[in-house]
C-alpha cells in the first residue's frame, strides 16, 4: 500500500510524539491525566492509553535521544504554562518533520510499502519542509532582536 | 579581552532544532560568570540561538560564521547578576 510521508506522520509519528509528551507530563511533571488531556486537547481515556504506552506504538521513538529532547522541551513548556495549544501544534508538526527527515520512519514506511525497501528512497529527506520548530520566535523579528 | 569558554558544545552533526535545545539545556546548567561555546552547521541557529540566549538572560559575546566549513560559532556568557542563575532561564 502506498502512503505519503505526511500520511505516515499523521498515522504513526504524531500519535507517538503525543504519547511521549503525555507520558512525560504524567511521569516527570506529575500532572493528572485530566490536566494532561486538557493541555493536549485529548480525552482523559486517550491520555491513559498514551501514558500506559498502549497508544502511539506504531513507531518506536523512545530510544531516540534527540527526539526525547524535543519531547522534554514541549512537556516542560506545557507544564510551566509558557507553551499554548497553538505553539504545541507547531512544535509537534516540526518534530514530526524532524523524524521524517532523519529517516527514523523509513523502516516503518518500508513495512507499509515493501516496494520502498532497497529502492534508495529518500523522499522524506528531500520532499519535506525544513525545520520550523522555533517558528513563533522567527515570526516575531522584534523578539529575536530584543 | 579574550574569552576562553569553560564549556564547549559541538553541535555540528546535529540537525535543527537539536543545537538550540542543547544550547538551552547547557545554559540552564551553566553557572553565572561562565562562558559557553556552541558550534553548529544549522543555518537557522543564527536566528534561534541569539533568541534563546536572550530568553535565558545570558549574553551573546560573539557570533562568527565560517563560510568554508559552514559553521557558526557562538560565545555565550551567563552574567553574574541577580536572577541570572540557572532558574532564570526556565
Amino acid at each position: 500500500m502506498q502512503e505519503t510521508p505526511q500520511e505516515l506522520a499523521a498515522r504513526a509519528i504524531l500519535p507517538a510524539l503525543r504519547g511521549l509528551v503525555a507520558r512525560e507530563l504524567v511521569r516527570d511533571h506529575k500532572l493528572t491525566h485530566q490536566k494532561v488531556a486538557d493541555l493536549l486537547g485529548l480525552s482523559r481515556p486517550a491520555v491513559t492509553l498514551y501514558a500506559r504506552g498502549q497508544r502511539g506504538r506504531a513507531i518506536e521513538l523512545r530510544r531516540r535521544a534527540d527526539v526525547l529532547m524535543m519531547v522534554q522541551d514541549m512537556a516542560g513548556g506545557l507544564a510551566r504554562g509558557d507553551l499554548d495549544a497553538r505553539g504545541l501544534m507547531g512544535k509537534l508538526d516540526a518534530a514530526a518533520t524532524y523524524v521524517l527527515r532523519k529517516g527514523y520512519a523509513c523502516e516503518l514506511h518500508g513495512q507499509i510499502d515493501p516496494e520502498l525497501r532497497g529502492s534508495g528512497c529518500d523522499l522524506c529527506m528531500t520532499a519535506t519542509l525544513p525545520c520550523n520548530y522555533f517558528h513563533p520566535w522567527r515570526s516575531d523579528p522584534h523578539e529575536v532582536a530584543r | 579581552m579574550t574569552h576562553a569558554p569553560e564549556v564547549v558544545l559541538d553541535c555540528r552533526e546535529d540537525a535543527c532544532p537539536i543545537p538550540v535545545l542543547r544550547t538551552k539545556e547547557a545554559l540552564q546548567k551553566l553557572p553565572p560568570g561562565r562562558t559557553l561555546e556552541v558550534m553548529t552547521k544549522d543555518p537557522m541557529a543564527t536566528v534561534d540561538i541569539p533568541a534563546v540566549v536572550h530568553k535565558a538572560g545570558a549574553t551573546l559575546v560573539s557570533m562568527k560564521e565560517d563560510p568554508d566549513t559552514e559553521t557558526a560559532t557562538f560565545l555565550i556568557r551567563r552574567d553574574v547578576s541577580p536572577g541570572s542563575g540557572p532558574q532564570a532561564s526556565r
